[in-house]
């Protein structure tokens, strides 16, 4: 079908092909179409901006409803907050899955956000083990049982973050700590795209997007010192990434039906190598292994955001550097000339 | 309603389910279709979209290494000498473009980087001779100068940065050549001016065939950076009473920007439209808040009543976004 970059086919072509193969009957174009026009699911359908759109209304209005319940007095102790935001959060479940009108979801948005946060916060000062694992645990429900998309994406980096602080409140040196974050939520973020087609075969069409943005986004923020709870060792993420990068790409080439070992082991070894030579800022591997699967599964978005963070983490890479401005130079301009021997050796075979 | 067949449009997970839930596709078409749209590009692509890569890493770190390199001899080299290095930097980039007959990428990626050279030239030219120019001729000049290359390299990254060497120029100017208290947003709207005469080229270019200026991105970005522009000055409009011309200007601006962005775009870019709702919506809430907790002065009430307030705005948002045919859209 398609071989433009990061495209993806036209319901068109989709249909042509299962045509071909004998999956659909001749002459389905026409209940196609209607069923296209005439099917309006929520707003799983509306491009990202709508959604970014949503979820910064979602956020407002759950900041000015904190606001109101905090003015008036209403949340003053910590069991009024529980019980305040057990009530919105299960209303706030309760609306979205009782209407789809979208003052109704928007609504159903922030009291959900709202009682969350409540709930939370209400347990925050208890136990932080306590606290986290109440995160976990409704962030997951949220996640399962929430069908929105924003909804779910929110809820996805509120359950990695939780999971971050059990992870962190463990007595295991900083150096296991930070490979398992980096290397775990690398693992989870590449299955979710790469096991792409096998989890929407089995009906997870609705969580898969949401969830999979979530596993994404989590995977580069993370990489910005702030959201650094633990041990910092960089090297200890980076080698983690490393690894989680070559079983990324032994997966693609698994799927190109790649059997000739040479190319395999180019790949792998030059994955390897610039794992290594960037092992100091993983986050330059997060935002290569996000930028590869956006372009495995055909999301111009995910690409997109990759590209974004490269360069941010690109430029704090050498901006990091502690040698002299000779070295740095030397460094930077012998890096440059590499990559454009490299793209010179790649546009000989690929015109050969 | 949306005329583009919805046959068209890119065959998404929601797509492929409504399908299967109408009938159309049954269990093994709806898995396969998964399988399809998510199917891994061939071999080529991937090497195509490699050299790609390389060859904007490739050609940022060695423009980096040399800025590097200039900064580590900097002190030591005469002035002649400074000036000889970056225009021989200049001349050889653009030179190396020239001969790029056949690959129109990094013809302009060699381009973008003489243009980008351009301003350590002018700004050790005038450390050198000390013309006593300000900033802001600087900035006029390198965009003068790197004109031509933005002409004949027709890339949206050139036209960026002709834009914003304009966007700094124009600011620049208004801070150090103009006086009064509302210079700064007189220089915003100017600012604003600019890349809306930015925005509509493009757009004019685009209708004209011009097959480079066919991608959506860069007008949705100028698009986006003249209401961003502008709308802290009709936000600080509502709240200080429209006090001075330059805000009230603004106010009118932004306002003028949003009606003619719906009028124009409802049925050509749905991102234009909804970064136009949202800038209304900003403005409107600005004006609710002001009565709100100037007026009727009960905090708690008013906090409930912005939260309302703002859950409908996007709500009917989206609802209008619906209807001009958003679900047709693709990614």
């Amino acid at each position: 079908m398609t071989e433009q970059p990061g495209q993806r086919p036209t319901v068109q072509q989709v249909l042509g092909q299962l045509e071909q193969e004998g999956l659909l009957e001749p002459g389905a174009d026409e209940r196609a179409r209607a069923a296209l026009r005439a099917g309006q699911p929520g707003g799983e359908a509306l491009p990202w901006y709508v959604r970014v759109l949503m979820g910064a209304g979602a956020w407002v209005s759950t900041l000015c409803a904190l606001g109101f319940l905090s003015l008036t007095g209403l949340i003053s102790g910590r069991p009024a907050m529980a019980v305040m935001g057990l009530l919105c959060a299960g209303g706030g479940l309760a609306l979205r899955r009782s209407s789809s009108a979208d003052f109704l979801v928007q609504l159903s948005l922030s009291l959900s956000m709202a009682g969350r946060a409540m709930l939370y916060a209400s347990l925050a000062d208890e136990n932080t083990t306590l606290a986290a694992l109440a995160v976990l645990a409704g962030e997951l429900l949220t996640v399962v049982f929430f069908p929105d998309v924003v909804g779910r994406f929110v809820a996805t980096l509120g359950a990695w973050s939780a999971l971050l602080v059990l992870l962190y409140q463990t007595a295991a040196p900083g150096v296991l700590l930070d490979a398992a974050a980096a290397g775990g939520l690398g693992a989870l973020t590449a299955l979710a795209w790469v096991l792409q087609p096998a989890l929407l075969r089995r009906g997870l069409v609705e969580q898969h997007a949401p969830v999979a943005y979530g596993l994404a986004v989590a995977l580069l923020a993370q990489r910005f010192s702030w959201w650094h709870l633990g041990g910092h060792t960089p090297w200890a993420a980076g080698l983690a990434l490393l690894a989680v990068g070559v079983a990324t790409g032994e997966a693609i080439l698994r799927e190109l039906r790649v059997t000739d070992p040479r190319p395999r082991v180019l790949v792998a070894a030059t994955i390897a190598l610039l794992g290594l030579l960037t092992l100091g800022s993983p986050g330059i591997a997060a935002a290569l292994l996000v930028m590869a699967l956006g372009v495995h599964r055909r999301a111009p978005l995910l690409g997109g955001l990759a590209a974004a963070f490269l360069l941010i983490f690109g430029v704090k890479f050498y901006y990091d550097l502690d040698i002299g401005l000779l070295a740095k130079s030397g460094l930077l301009l012998g890096c440059g000339l590499l990559l454009l021997g490299a793209r010179a050796l790649v546009e000989r075979r690929r015109t050969a | 309603m949306h005329d583009r067949d919805a046959l068209e449009t890119t065959a998404t997970p929601h797509r492929v389910a409504t399908l299967g839930e109408a009938g159309v596709l049954g269990e093994a078409a709806r898995g396969r279709a998964y399988e399809l749209l998510s199917t891994t590009p061939p071999a080529g692509v991937w090497l195509q979209l490699l050299s790609r890569l390389l060859l904007a890493l490739g050609a940022a770190l060695a423009v980096a290494g040399v800025v590097f390199f200039f900064a580590f001899n900097w002190a030591s080299l005469p002035g002649w000498g400074k000036l000889s290095l970056l225009g021989a930097s200049v001349a050889l980039t653009a030179l190396a473009a020239l001969r790029q007959a056949r690959s129109r990428q990094a013809r302009q990626v060699l381009l973008l980087a003489a243009s980008l050279l351009v301003g350590p030239l002018l700004g050790v030219y005038g450390q050198t001779y000390q013309t006593g120019a300000d900033p802001w001729g600087l900035f006029a000049l390198w965009g003068a100068l790197a004109l031509p290359w933005a002409l004949v390299g027709q890339s949206p990254a050139l036209w960026m940065v002709e834009v914003a060497l304009a966007d700094a120029a124009t600011m620049l100017w208004f801070e150090q050549v103009q006086d009064g208290s509302e210079r700064l947003a007189w220089g915003a709207l100017a600012a604003a001016g600019v890349n809306a005469a930015a925005w509509l080229g493009w757009e004019l270019l685009a209708a004209r065939g011009a097959s480079w200026a066919r991608g959506r991105w860069w007008p949705r970005v100028a698009a986006s950076s003249v209401l961003c522009a502008l709308l802290p000055l009709a936000v600080v409009a509502i709240i200080d009473d429209l006090k001075t011309p330059a805000l009230a200007a603004g106010l009118a601006a932004e306002l003028l920007v949003i009606a003619g962005s719906l009028a124009a775009f409802r049925r050509r870019d749905l991102f234009v439209v909804a970064a136009a709702l949202a800038a209304g919506m900003v403005v409107v809430d600005a004006l609710v808040a002001r009565v709100l907790f100037d007026g009727f002065r009960n905090a708690p009430a008013a906090t409930l009543f912005m939260g309302m307030l703002v859950a409908a705005e996007v709500a009917l948002a989206v609802h209008v976004l619906r209807r001009l045919g958003v679900s047709q859209e693709s990614e």
